[in-house]
């Protein structure tokens, strides 16, 4: 390839990666400016720059005026309780599904695969109205009673989100291609079922519980639809019905950027950690690594 | 230690019947090959016995115990897999370990029987390395390690030679050999490869279709295969088959017309069987003779010739028929020429249209000692 072809190509890779990066950037340090600042800059390169008067006075008028740390709390809870039942649940009826032989696996399979593309706006209302009938676990003096229903309760945004149809997929597909060979070699060793989930799969499986524990915590703290529905109160609401309500009162772009930038980073943190597995999972095509 | 019997055993797959009511002792601490074409049923037969196959009719026993509805880990057996299925996420001496770990043995008596494997093995110095940082060789070992460890009834080898290269696999070879011999467990071995079958075995069982075809020592399957299945698959280079027309026959013996047109009489324990028209004479590439001086002489073209030093191998044409001889290291037959061999009736095997043998051949007496004469010098 000539050096102009090359040079072409690269400004052309820019082009689209700023594309990508501009909205992040714009945020992250929008986030630090003074509104009059923000828009001084909007039309220049000092847009995505972290130059001027920076501070943050923004992040600390965003902790003032929200109880974003009580959402944060709440979207942390859900977010990693949903995650580490997840990754238990799906594994293990991919496991089941991929690697032992019983009655109805192919129908419960071609169910799995069916679920896949019913999506959660289809399934919303019953959902709610399921689960608003549905009482909760409380204690009172000491003994367990049921009582109330499960809205406005961490519960209700954490369990009907634990299986997913697409990540027992992913796991199934995953699981599929390790050769059985481990499985029997340790059924001789003496290992049950479980045991061989345990010691033999889970540890060779590592990059697609890296892609799906990335996946599920997208999926779960970006949930917006959920917990507007079925959650009224502050105690358990989330960081993205926050937002909405957020941007409901008297708030600066400043102020709105903060609070973005707020809820976005330990998503980042999230993917950065997780990366090298889930990229490895991706060029694998699903198979072990 | 343990003998194993298995009594009328048959697997089915739905409609289709792919091991067919094979009955078979294996006696305590005897080597056993399971030898055959693929396909022939050998790794059904001992993922079988290893309990990784439900037995579809029959009866499993090992010491005299009934192992047919019992699981896989409560069977005394322990299997090298052809792939060796290490674990890799595990070290050799966890690898080794991980058997004794799921039975809650004491960790020192774990400790105790993984070292003495190790040591047995070669292997002290490679226990903390990940299986992805062995050769082939070393990660056989550590699998044979692994079941060595748990002290089994029997050993079940599923093909373990197959992924290693020619040098390794002689090597392993004689590391298994060296291994029953210092055990001296019941093992049972699954190969295609026949010459593996023959330097190991203390009993060959052939398998064919799903059928055990014979059953014998190495030398007694050599000398006296019972069909021209078993004559053709033991023995390397396999035996060369001619068509023969039946000129005469009695009780004792048949006259033949070889595809050149000679007329031979070869002794054969016929007795009252209906009359033959054609039979299959076999005769091994080692005893046909480079000159014509044998008892039947016939004339070939040469194709090819293969020398391996010690040993050429020469194909040939025989009547329209590929003809394979063994012969010298030094032999100075060459491609495209016109030569005569011979060979000696003693030698040959008879078969009828069912492929049954009726003859076999005699042994070779063996050769006498060489007589050294001192030679003075100077």
């Amino acid at each position: 390839m000539t050096q102009l072809k090359k040079l072409g190509w690269y400004l052309l890779l820019i082009a689209f990666g700023y594309v990508f990066l501009f909205p992040l950037l714009f945020m992250l340090v929008s986030s630090l400016k003074p509104e009059q600042e923000i828009f001084a800059d909007l039309y220049s390169i000092r847009a995505i720059l972290p130059v001027g008067e920076l501070s943050l006075e923004n992040y600390r008028q965003v902790f003032a005026k929200s109880d974003i740390l009580l959402y944060f709390r709440n979207s942390v809870l859900i977010t990693s309780g949903t995650v580490v039942l997840g990754l238990f649940v799906n594994s293990l009826l991919a496991f089941t599904l991929s690697r032992m032989e019983w009655s109805g696996r192919k129908y419960v399979l071609s169910a799995v695969i069916a679920l896949m593309i019913i999506p959660l706006e289809a399934i919303v209302v019953p959902l709610l109205l399921l689960v608003s009938k549905l009482p909760t676990i409380g204690w009172e003096q000491g003994m367990m009673v049921l009582k109330g229903s499960w809205l406005n309760t961490l519960e209700v945004q954490i369990l009907p989100f634990v299986a997913n149809s697409f990540f027992i997929f992913l796991f199934y597909q995953f699981f599929r291609d390790i050769p059985k060979d481990f499985d029997e070699a340790a059924e001789l060793d003496g290992a049950t079922p479980f045991q061989i989930y345990r010691h033999i799969i889970v540890p060779m499986s590592g990059p697609v519980f890296a892609t799906v524990a990335i996946l599920h915590f997208l999926l779960m703290w970006n949930q917006y639809i959920w917990p507007i529905m079925a959650v009224q109160g502050e105690d358990a609401r989330p960081v993205m019905p926050g937002i909405q309500i957020f941007f409901g009162r008297q708030v600066g772009w400043g102020e709105i950027m903060a609070y973005a930038s707020f809820v976005t980073l330990p998503v980042l943190a999230v993917f950065l950690a997780f990366q090298k597995m889930f990229v490895r999972s991706l060029a694998g095509a699903g198979i072990k690594g | 230690m343990a003998d194993l019997k298995l009594t009328k055993v048959f697997k089915r797959y739905g409609d289709l019947e792919t091991i067919h009511g094979i009955d078979l002792d294996i006696n305590d601490g005897e080597f056993v090959v399971f030898v055959g074409p693929s396909g022939c049923g050998k790794s059904t037969l001992l993922r079988m016995i290893a309990g990784l196959e439900q037995i579809s009719e029959g009866d499993i026993h090992i010491d005299d115990e009934c192992m047919t509805e019992v699981a896989a880990s409560r069977r005394g057996v322990a299997m090298v897999f052809q792939s060796y299925a290490l674990y890799p996420h595990m070290s050799v001496r966890e690898n080794m370990a991980f058997g004794l770990k799921m039975a809650k043995t004491p960790k020192a008596e774990i400790k105790r029987r993984v070292d003495e494997a190790a040591q047995i093995l070669q292997l002290e110095a490679l226990l903390d390395r990940k299986p992805k940082a062995l050769s082939g060789g070393q990660r056989q070992r550590v699998a044979i390690g692994r079941t060595i460890v748990r002290n089994p009834k029997v050993f079940l080898f599923d093909e373990p030679l197959s992924n290693l290269d020619a040098e390794l696999r002689v090597q392993m070879r004689v590391e298994i050999a060296k291994l029953h011999a210092q055990l001296k467990n019941t093992m049972v071995y699954v190969t295609h490869d026949q010459t593996e079958a023959m330097t190991m075995a203390d009993k060959i069982v052939v398998l064919r279709a799903g059928n055990i075809e014979q059953v014998g020592s190495p030398l007694q399957l050599y000398l006296n295969p019972v069909n021209e299945f078993v004559a053709g698959f033991i023995g390397s280079p396999r035996m060369n088959f001619f068509e023969c027309d039946v000129t005469g026959q009695s009780a004792n013996a048949l006259q033949l017309r070889l595809p050149c047109g000679r007329e031979v009489e070869l002794e054969a324990d016929i007795g009252s069987a209906p009359p033959m028209t054609r039979v299959k004479l076999g005769i091994r590439p080692e005893h046909l003779q480079e000159e014509a001086s044998g008892e039947v002489p016939i004339g070939v073209d040469v194709d090819v010739v293969e020398h391996l030093g010690g040993t050429t191998y020469v194909y040939a044409r025989y009547a329209e028929k590929e003809l394979i001889l063994q012969a010298g290291g030094l032999s100075k037959i060459q491609p495209g020429q016109r030569c005569d061999l011979s060979f000696n009736l003693d030698q040959c095997h008879l078969f009828d249209c069912n492929g049954l043998s009726l003859r076999s051949a005699k042994p070779v007496p063996e050769k006498a000692p060489l007589q050294l004469k001192q030679v003075q010098v100077g």
